[in-house]
């Protein structure tokens, strides 16, 4: 056992290893370029003794998909609101949305009023919706729910997540491919084998000691390197990551922005609208970023559920529609190569509880917008909400969610393989997109 | 080996823990020590720490009023909660003790910010300190009935004809069997049915209560669980079925495979899994004898390094070999207020879902998280940030003595900081990072000490490293 406070003088050591360190390291230097040339992709040499531009294979202006996760499991029927089906108010005798009160109304479905910063978008027919999807089977575990849902791969036991598989199809995946923006902790969508970044905001990407005007700071990433380089497991990929992209990302972040959109101050909007700010500066530097994934909400409302009036359903979704609907118009004409999509763990039990709350359920709805959408429509097949249609109370799933996300894939991300990213699924597109 | 005990069962190195583990004379001894809490005196620091958030034991009415009238929010009694919880892990000398409450924090997780149940987080906190080295049985009983779990996962709102089922659903899912134990969601209507009647005055104090009146009767079957529950007053039968499954086999598992995580790696060993299960069910859900076998196994022994310190544990451990003297904060800007925003993840048990930070590596291993930790070992070791409250330690009183040549003034920061020797790669890594050569002699007016910015960059480099960030 060492015992720090009384350190024994140890063996004179042999003078030069840090030379000799330098040689070894140089060495693997030139194969990491060698390979790095053998593939095509001119990555940049994060480690290096000067700063270089990075020159790589990634597709500028590409298509990006914005995964917004709505956590805790948001109630499908409070958000895209089956008003004809008279099942819907007799099960809510004192939270369901009033028929009068909703936006983008046809005979069978509406908006909660919530949504209304978004109808520019519907009216456009740039938004769309889809009811009663979710997973085959119902999972009312927000923790297992979310799991199976962001892996999507029944066939494997591998946690590897779809926008892992996604992006990993990619010739000129960067670490930035697959971007989670609010906060520092990988969801299980974009974790597996192809690093990707997972950061609070752009503005947490400043490695000390490796400023632009630091004399060290070549020796500070040397000494990182060697810190690193052995480091088998996930924080040796997440130290080498980290010095990969924090040149990349952080002249992102340091760069003056000023959004053509007024994103919303208070919250719960607040949040959601710099993630989404934060996404469209991603989106505009162009750097070769595919997939963005954020997190809103708790949406997980045992209890007071609240009205149109009040209540945490109604202020969230007025948050999320006013964040969003700033981010696309922050966006201008970079609006169309933007698509976003919302998921949720599971919807809520048609029936409210003794809490004036909806407990855990099964069907739900998505939002889709932006490019490629074709809107101002409700899709999906609506199984009913009459006693016998629903399964332990819950609204049945009639459209498997990965048809959605495979039908975005497949139409803005057309060289990848839907079978790979998606295993398993038998390809049904709803003809969301264009 | 010492290391890798005060590594994985404590809560990181430093001076009073290396003098702890000499005294006891052996590791397993220093365990029994441990196991024994009250047989160890606890440091000053302490009681100082609980002494400058004296209002954590308000009564839960109070800390209500006191939001109410805007004089103290919420938000500011849970950043001090997790304040304080992070400043007695840096300080304790009972650190299994610490270090299990944490661990049962996490499992049987409450938000120090929850809707409601901030009010009693403290006191639960405490609650489950009382509990975290005796048997999952008692601690099962006295979290599920407490009024923190009952506000949090809307328990206190079940009533006769109509029950909520979200504590219900986790403490099958999350603080029991696990979704393996093959319940039913007939079972998940049960299981809440059995805990309806915990409830809290909503009305007066908002102190914890049993309200028969909430209590829905009939008869309930879970998991081989079978009672008539005809008694409007069903305590009886929840603490009946609270044990129940406290001492169901998927529980143990289920807590067997936690323990592995948290304390040897995240492969956790079939074998090993049953016989930490089966030595929790052969005493009686007491959690020592399942930590005694759990060290005795060669799992164990060989898993030094493989797990990821999480951000509030890379800071523990760093206050804990840096050793800043922290003082009562009297500002937001005070170290001990400040720190719960040094570490850049989400602030001590404020993690929003029911199922509590993740044991496992990966969700700990972002880039960001990196760069994060990178600049709380620079901030803390150059005294940048917190700036009040607090006093660094300069680095002279860092060194044994000088002048000193390099390579062992290296050598001496590794055994202090990393509780370990230099390493060529160590030493390299260090003459990068400080622009100095191993032979170099270092005197007060060497540039290493006498320019602050290298000092930081050498110090910086030792923690920014896989020695100080795995456990």
């Amino acid at each position: 056992m060492n015992e720090p406070e009384t350190p024994q003088l140890p063996a004179p050591r042999e003078p030069g290893c840090c030379e000799e360190m330098a040689r070894t390291e140089g060495l693997s230097r030139r194969r990491f370029l060698q390979a790095a040339a053998a593939t095509g992709v001119a990555t940049t040499a994060v480690f290096g003794d000067t700063v270089r531009q990075t020159a790589y294979a990634a597709t500028t202006g590409g298509n990006v998909l914005v995964v917004l996760s709505l956590r805790g499991g948001i109630d499908g029927l409070g958000m895209v609101v089956p008003h004809g089906d008279p099942g819907y108010a007799a099960a809510r005798p004192s939270i369901a949305v009033p028929t009068r009160s909703l936006v983008a109304k046809d005979e069978m479905f509406g908006l909660h009023p919530s949504l209304a910063p978004l109808q520019g978008l519907w009216d456009a027919g740039r938004m769309a919706a889809v009811h009663a999807v979710g997973l085959e089977m119902p999972n009312r575990s927000h923790f297992s729910a979310m799991e199976e849902i962001e892996d999507a791969d029944p066939l494997s036991r591998e946690r590897v997540g779809w926008v892992n598989r996604m992006v990993g199809l990619d010739a000129g995946v960067q670490p930035w491919s697959a971007m989670h923006v609010n906060a520092a902790m990988t969801p299980t969508m974009m974790a597996g084998p192809v690093a990707t970044v997972a950061c609070r905001d752009l503005g947490s990407f400043d490695v000390p000691g490796t400023g632009s005007d630091d004399s060290l700071a070549p020796r500070r990433r040397r000494s990182l390197r060697w810190a690193w380089r052995a480091e088998r497991g996930p924080l040796g990929r997440a130290a080498r990551t980290a010095m990969q992209t924090s040149a990349q990302l952080g002249a992102v972040g340091a760069a003056a922005y000023e959004p053509a959109a007024a994103y919303p101050q208070d919250w719960p909007g607040k949040p959601l609208g710099d993630a989404l700010k934060d996404t469209a500066r991603l989106v505009k530097a162009d750097i070769g970023v595919q997939v963005v994934s954020l997190d809103y909400g708790s949406f997980d409302h045992h209890a007071n559920y609240g009205t149109t009036e009040w209540g945490p359903m109604q202020g969230n979704l007025r948050g999320l529609a006013q964040a969003v609907d700033a981010f696309f118009r922050d966006l201008g004409p970079t609006a169309d190569r933007v698509t976003l999509v919302t998921i949720s763990e599971f919807g809520r039990r048609v029936k409210e509880n003794g809490s004036r709350g909806l407990d855990h359920g099964w069907g739900n709805a998505m939002l889709v917008m932006g490019g490629g959408v074709r809107g101002g429509r409700y899709l999906g097949r609506w199984p009913g909400l009459g006693e016998g249609s629903l399964l332990d109370g819950d609204l049945a799933v009639t459209t498997d969610y990965r048809q959605v996300l495979g039908e975005v894939l497949t139409r803005r991300f057309p060289d990848r393989s839907i079978a790979q990213v998606f295993p398993g699924l038998s390809y049904a597109p709803l003809g969301l997109l264009a | 080996m010492g290391r890798h005990y005060l590594n994985r069962l404590g809560t990181g190195l430093g001076e009073q823990a290396y003098a702890d583990l000499r005294a006891a004379g052996s590791p397993r001894a220093w365990l029994e020590r441990q196991l024994d809490p009250a047989s160890i005196p606890e440091a000053p620091e302490v009681a100082q720490a609980e002494s400058w958030f004296a209002d954590q034991a308000e009564p839960a009415g109070v800390k209500r009023d006191r939001n109410d009238r805007r004089e103290k929010p919420a938000w500011q009694y849970a950043r001090d909660f997790g304040n304080l919880q992070l400043l007695r892990r840096a300080y304790t000398r009972r650190v299994v003790l610490e270090n299990m409450t944490d661990f049962w924090a996490n499992h049987l997780h409450i938000s120090a910010q929850g809707d409601l149940a901030w009010m009693h987080r403290y006191d639960y906190q405490t609650v489950l300190r009382r509990h975290a080295l005796g048997s999952f049985e008692d601690l099962l009983v006295a979290a599920s009935t407490h009024p923190a779990m009952s506000l949090w996962l809307d328990n206190w709102r079940s009533t006769r004809g109509s029950i909520n089922e979200n504590q219900g659903r986790e403490l099958l899912e999350l603080h029991t069997v696990g979704l393996v134990g093959g319940y039913t969601e007939q079972m998940v209507k049960d299981s809440a049915v059995l805990l309806s009647g915990w409830d809290v005055d909503h009305k007066g104090d908002w102190e914890g209560l049993y309200n028969p009146e909430n209590h829905a009767t009939g008869p309930v079957s879970v998991l081989g669980f079978t009672h008539p529950n005809a008694d409007p007053d069903g305590r009886a039968a929840c603490d009946a079925y609270l044990r129940h499954l406290a001492r169901h086999p998927a529980t143990a598992r289920s807590i067997a495979t936690k323990l592995v995580l948290r304390f040897i790696d995240d492969q956790p060993r079939p074998t090993l899994v049953k016989q930490l299960a089966a030595v929790y069910l052969a005493n009686g859900t007491q959690i020592a004898p399942v930590l005694r076998a759990l060290v005795a196994s060669r799992s164990f022994r060989t898993s030094a390094g493989a797990k990821v310190r999480t951000p509030h544990e890379d800071l523990v451990a760093t206050i804990r070999v840096l050793r800043p003297r922290i003082e009562k904060p009297t500002s937001d800007e005070a170290f001990a207020t400040a720190m719960a925003w040094t570490h850049g993840s989400i602030a001590a048990y404020q993690w929003p879902r029911p199922d509590g930070p993740p044991e496992r590596n990966d969700p700990w291993c972002s880039p960001t998280r990196m760069v994060n930790s990178f600049n709380f070992h620079w901030a803390m070791t150059a005294g940048w940030w917190p700036r009040e409250g607090v006093t660094y330690r300069t680095p002279a009183e860092f060194l044994p003595r000088l002048p000193m040549r390099f390579d062992l003034l290296v050598d001496h920061l590794c055994r202090t900081l990393l509780g370990r020797r230099s390493t060529r790669r160590l030493l390299a890594m260090a003459c990068q990072a400080a622009d100095t050569t191993p032979r170099e002699v270092i005197d007060a007016d060497h540039r290493v000490l006498s320019q602050g910015w290298l000092w930081v960059r050498l110090v910086g480099a030792l923690l920014d490293s896989p020695e100080h960030m795995t456990r």
